[in-house]
């Protein structure tokens, strides 16, 4: 058996177009590469983990659909973030009520959103957790998206930019300032951690 | 590029040389930077905890491979160390409690064959008293070649016996009747005993065998005819013993057993069973037979399982124990338990049916199979399985 680990995002891609089995290993693979980050970025974008759920299901079925189609993907995780985003805005767009719902969900049950039953019992970090959480979340959506973009999903600039939009240059000023956001709000705490 | 970012460059080590020599002096000078730069860690370390912690719910895994018709492979969970840890003792408690266990049947049955053994000298003496030779009313004490310490210990042993018992061994023998003989007589089948003193004892330095007149009404089935007793004769026939002493040899209590299954989900939802598939339920398992029934074994089985349309591979390592019961025309009521970790979790089997013996060695078996999987990472899941078993048994 080919160990398809070691295949690049670009041929994993063409890949998705052969049949079975060799198909199925290629999904797998860049699943497992990228569902840990496109997940942290629905969650923080939306705030809501069955929404998260959905956005992230969507964006899968259409890449893979995409793919199949013969569209070259050379980097899945933007392509990916950019579907999960599209999708967000429609839906904010089409109902403007529901983002009210998301924004209450986002701020009040923040510590149910992260999943926590690994085997992780150090309650000081599940507090820098919680923590880091918080401070994210409580961040204007611009500011919010750009930090997990760059932070959590490390997306370059460049792909940012793509991404949202906008220009690199303001895509590294939303990232500036959303850090130094984190970062003060952080501070009143962090000393009680340290 | 703002101090914010520097800093963070510096944590990640990622910071030009410059950059960074320019930065470590400007940490060095201010206090305000050093106090940024400590919380920038923490929330560098907090992002690096949750990239770790944030998943998709498994069911949403499921359900999105389920829409796009693959079937997902478990990938080695990342930075599964606990689990890992947890196998990993389990393993050793379990190896170390089988060793405990193996050893201690050994024991047992080491000590078990030093009873046999002691049985077995104490026949060889008795054999050795024995060895005397009638030849019409007069019986030759054939000189035995065994050395002088074994003799003594044979004389010990003779000590030994309670005196009632050799006074019903010597009877219809006067002791004092004939001093030659030393309170030595012949029993029914015409053989030398031994016969106590008055005082019940009998002298350790036993006196040569020596010819002894008998008199006519002494043995009354003793051959008449004189026997020619060939130079070759074994002095000592053990024949009776030999298949004792050889078969205690210990590879004899050991046996392998290959097993193939084949199961049908019963509680995962949207399984309809799988094909037979050989190869991904088999089971190796090497038993000791510490009794005539049951068998205690280290096995290592390789299963496919299947949780929220994920399908597992374990290889699991663990303990068996078997049974078998009372044969009839070779056909026996057998059955196994199998208990056993693996990278995921644990896995039980419980299997029952009959054994049927098709050579001394070889024996097959066919029965039903219990197979619970479970999966102990982060949410506890399992996965069962009902089905038909086949496996062959080597005996040595």
């Amino acid at each position: 058996m080919k160990n398809y680990e070691l295949y690049s995002d670009k041929e994993l891609v063409g890949l998705l177009r052969k049949k079975h089995p060799v198909c199925n290993n290629a999904f797998n693979i860049l699943y497992g590469r990228y569902r840990k980050k496109l997940f942290s970025y629905c969650l923080f974008l939306c705030g809501n983990r069955d929404y998260a759920s959905d956005l992230f299901q969507e964006a899968w079925i259409k890449f893979d659909a995409s793919a199949k189609k013969g569209t070259e993907i050379e980097k899945p995780l933007p392509y990916l973030i950019s579907i999960s985003r599209k999708a967000y805005l429609y839906n904010l767009r089409k109902e403007s009520a529901r983002s009210k719902i998301i924004e209450c969900d986002c701020n009040e049950n923040l510590e149910d959103i992260i999943d926590y039953s690994s085997n992780e019992n150090d309650i000081e970090k599940k507090e820098l957790m919680n923590l880091i959480k918080t401070a994210v979340g409580n961040l204007d959506e611009h500011y919010r998206e750009a930090f997990v973009l760059k932070r959590f999903d490390e997306l370059t600039y460049g792909e940012m930019s793509e991404i949202c939009g906008e220009t690199v240059d303001c895509m590294k000023t939303r990232v500036s300032r959303a850090t130094s956001m984190v970062k003060d709000y952080l501070k009143e705490y962090i000393k009680e951690l340290i | 590029m703002n101090s914010d970012e520097t800093l963070i460059d510096l944590i990640n080590n990622v910071l030009p040389e410059a950059e960074r020599q320019k930065m470590i002096a400007g940490l060095a000078g201010s206090k305000v930077l050093r106090d940024d730069l400590s919380v920038l860690i923490k929330m560098e370390h907090g992002i690096k905890l949750n990239k770790e912690d944030i998943a998709e719910p498994e069911e949403v895994s499921a359900a999105l491979f389920n829409k796009l018709g693959y079937n997902a492979i478990p990938a080695v969970p990342e930075g599964n160390v606990p689990a890992s840890r947890f196998n990993l003792s389990v393993v050793l408690s379990l190896a170390s409690s089988l060793i405990l266990l193996v050893t201690v049947l050994l024991f047992v049955e080491i000590n078990k064959d030093t009873v046999p053994n002691q049985k077995f000298i104490n026949h060889l003496a008795a054999g050795f008293e024995n060895t005397a030779n009638t030849i019409g009313n007069k019986i030759i004490a054939q000189k035995s070649s065994v050395k002088p310490e074994t003799k003594n210990d044979f004389a010990a042993d003779r000590n030994t016996i309670p005196p009632k018992k050799k006074k019903y061994i010597a009877s219809g023998i006067n002791p004092g009747q004939d001093k030659t003989n030393s309170g030595n007589g012949v029993d029914s089948a015409g053989l030398t005993v031994l016969v106590p003193d008055d005082t019940n004892t009998v002298p350790s330095n036993e006196p040569e065998f020596t010819e002894i007149e008998l008199k006519d009404n002494m043995i009354d089935n003793s051959i008449p005819v004189e026997i020619a007793i060939p130079d070759n004769l074994p002095v000592l026939s053990i024949s009776e013993e030999q298949p004792a002493i050889k078969g205690e040899s210990i590879i004899d209590d050991f046996s392998l057993e290959f097993g193939l299954s084949q199961g049908y989900y019963i509680n995962t939802s949207g399984i309809k069973g799988t094909a037979f598939a050989p190869y991904e339920n088999t089971a190796f398992t090497i038993y000791y037979d510490f009794s005539r029934f049951f068998s205690l074994g280290l096995s290592f089985s390789r299963d496919i399982f299947r949780i929220d349309n994920v399908d597992y591979r374990p290889d699991s390592y663990g303990i068996a124990m078997s049974f078998s019961g009372q044969e009839s025309a070779g056909f026996a009521p057998a059955g196994n338990i199998f208990i056993g970790v693996n990278e995921p979790g644990a896995l039980l089997k419980i299997n029952t049916g009959v054994s049927y013996r098709a050579s001394p060695n070889i024996s097959l078996f066919l029965g039903l199979g219990f197979q619970d999987f479970f999966h102990l990472s982060n949410n506890f899941k399992d996965s069962k399985k009902i089905g038909l078993v086949f496996s062959i048994k080597y005996s040595f």
